[in-house]
This record gives C-alpha cells, structure tokens and sequence, in this order.
C-alpha cells in the first residue's frame, strides 16, 4: 500500500474518523482495506440464512478475528415438533462443537401466565427460549449479543431477549445471559432444537466493528 | 427504524483508574446510542460494580442525586436479585469487572442524551462471572433533569486495570 494519499507529499497520517486530503479510488480501496477510511455502517453483517426443515443452522465463517462483538437476530423460528425449544446455541471451539454439559445460563422468563427464573450451570446448550409451537403464528424471534468469541484468553458470553406465541397458546418471552465458561477461540455457532427439525428460520449474524 | 451502527469513539483503560470519561460523544448527529462495555478489575477481591454518571454540556460529571435505576441480576446458580432505587448519585450498572473471571461482555443503550428538553434513558444488559458462576444483568436507568448531556462516566469503587467502551450512534 502506498504511504501517500489525498495528494499530499507529507503523506499525513490517516485514521478512522481523521482522513486528510483528496483520495483516488485506489487511495479509498487501499485505506479501507486498511481500517484508516472513515466508512459509516459498523453493524456490518456476517450472513443471514433462512430455509426450512433442517436439523440445524451453522454459521461456520463467523470472522471472529475481527469482531470482538457479535449481534444475532432469530425471525420466523419455528420448530418441526410442538413444545420444543427451537433457539438453542452451542459454540464450535476451533472447529469442534461443544456438545458436553458445560454451558451456564440464567434467562428470566416473561409471560402473560407467570414469570420465572431459568437458571443452570451445566447446560449442553444456550437454551434461548422454549415453548415453540408448530401451529399457525406460534413462531419465535428475538436477538442474542456474543462477547469475546474470538480472544482464546476469555471466555464467551451471551446476552439475548427472546419472545414467541407458544404452543398452548400464550405470549412468552424470556431474557438474560448465557456463557461458556472455557478461555478458547470460538469459531463458529450452531443453532439447533431440543427435538426435531427447526421448521422455518431466518437468522442473521452481523459483526460490530471497532477501531483503536 | 435504527437500521446501523456508526462508530464514534473508543476508550480504553489505561494504567490503573478507578474512573473512564467517555466525554463528547453525545451530539445532535444521534437520538440514541450503543455501547459495548468491557471493563476489567486490576487486584482480586474487590468485585465492585461499574456505576456511571453521565457527563453535562460544560464537561462536568454529574454528580448530584438525580438517577434513579431497576435492575435484574440474572445469577446460574441462585435465585435472581432485584437491584433498584430512586434519587441515587449513581447509576448501578452491568457487565461486573472481576478479576476472577476471564473477561466479561455488555451493551448499553442511552436514548435523547442530546435533548435538553428530556431526560436520559438507558438500557443496559450484560454478562461475568463470580468464582466461575456466570452472572447476567438487565436493567434500566433515568438521568432525571432535562438537561442536554455530551458524555457517559463509568467508575468504580475498586480499581480498573483493563478494559475498553464503544460509543456507536444508532442510525
């Protein structure tokens, strides 16, 4: 990449938020590959991926190199069978999915029948939310953050707000944080049911960019 | 509808502080606001609470007992614990900085910073451990004065040795 840009001989520093000069298209694609080019739109998205009747959804390309952050959105989630939790997560540690019972989670779950405490630290999953339905309407969305995939020195947190129209029918919502407790690079995210198929989903990952 | 993220600033911890002043980051470019916020105690033991004041248009942090909060701690292993109160100098927050963990995660939206014609509203969730115990938090926040308000104060009672929050308009 060349040291000079905007038309300046003294070749000014440039950052993010702080570009001196007038840039050639080559400038523009050269300080932007190098994260110096002021572009608005740090919620930049990953992948969405949406079908129908499958066992699970991974998302296997998740730049975690560059995301300290992660935002997930869940849309149109609807399970196969009825009564199922349709939004549960395990992590790919390195390319090897975590399937052991080491997930911890604590959700609060709201409905317009009660509300209680959901809480465990020996969990196979992150377990978003339950009660999916497979009837008309009874489908699930809602968004989960994800800290610190990438850094092999923390470990991965998890905070989300999910709600759904449940198989009995009622309203239910639940929110909270959920973690793995394991100082490891993650790499990858699955999400999958507690019993069959997941129905229909559109899920979207996106990265939340930062600058130093 | 938000339909982006613009980045606006970054600050970082650096040496060991028991205050971060995110300051002139609220402007008129913005109604609402998200940040991340990690932040990491320096000693063992003393696992104290991130609190944050916010800062007013002449730079000050305000310090006056004009908060008032509700928050849900979220605990894997033990019943829930409600946190809240009216008329506080300082907002009890989130995304707990111990030492014993490995590292912690939390987001933070504050909504009309910029109008001085309405209070601040914040919103904040976040995740961290205790002795390997996962501990969640959700809670909401009101700076009660209509006064226009250019930046975000995190502290502690503890001390910090680590640790970074982003500002992002909400577009």
């Amino acid at each position: 990449m060349s040291n000079e840009f905007g038309y300046i001989p003294e070749s000014p520093e440039q950052s993010f938020g702080n570009n001196k000069g007038i840039f050639t298209p080559t400038d523009i694609y050269d300080l932007t590959r190098a994260d110096k080019y002021t572009n608005y739109g740090q919620l930049e998205l990953i992948e969405t991926q949406t079908g129908t009747d499958v066992a699970t959804v991974d998302f296997t390309a998740i730049k975690e190199t560059e995301y300290n952050v992660h935002f997930m959105t869940f849309n149109n989630m609807q399970s196969a069978n009825d009564n199922i939790e349709v939004t549960q997560i395990q992590l790919y540690e390195n390319g090897v999915l975590e399937t052991a019972s080491v997930y911890q989670l604590a959700r609060q779950n709201c409905s317009t029948v009660s509300f209680a405490e959901n809480r465990t630290t020996g969990s196979d999953a992150m377990k978003l939310l339950g009660g999916s339905g497979n009837q008309a309407n009874e489908k699930q969305c809602g968004y989960a953050y994800f800290y610190n995939l990438g850094d092999s020195a923390k470990y991965s947190f998890c905070t989300f707000h999910m709600e759904t129209w449940t198989s009995d029918p009622y309203f239910f919502a639940g929110f909270g944080s959920a973690l793995l407790p394991q100082a490891s690079t993650v790499n990858g995210i699955r999400v999958k049911t507690n019993g069959g198929n997941i129905a229909t989903f559109t899920i979207s990952l996106y990265g939340i960019k930062e600058y130093s | 509808m938000a339909t982006n993220l613009e980045f606006i600033n970054s600050f970082e911890v650096t040496g060991t502080v028991q205050s971060l002043d995110c300051d002139n980051v609220f402007s008129a470019d913005y109604d609402v606001y998200y940040l991340t916020v990690a932040l990491k105690e320096s000693s063992a033991g003393n696992d104290q609470w991130i609190r944050i004041r916010l800062i007013d248009n002449a730079g000050s942090v305000i310090t006056a007992s004009e908060y008032d909060y509700a928050q849900l701690n979220l605990i894997s292993n033990s019943s829930f614990v409600e946190s809240r109160a009216t008329g506080q100098a300082q907002i009890l927050y989130g995304g707990i900085g111990y030492t014993d963990d490995t590292g912690n995660g939390a987001g933070l939206y504050v909504f009309n910073p910029n109008d001085s014609s309405s209070y601040t509203f914040l919103q904040g969730q976040g995740g961290s451990t205790v002795g390997g115990t996962l501990y969640g938090t959700k809670g909401i926040s009101v700076h009660k004065s209509a006064e226009t308000i250019r930046g975000i104060n995190f502290h502690t009672t503890a001390f910090w040795g680590s640790g970074t929050v982003n500002v992002y308009g909400v577009k």
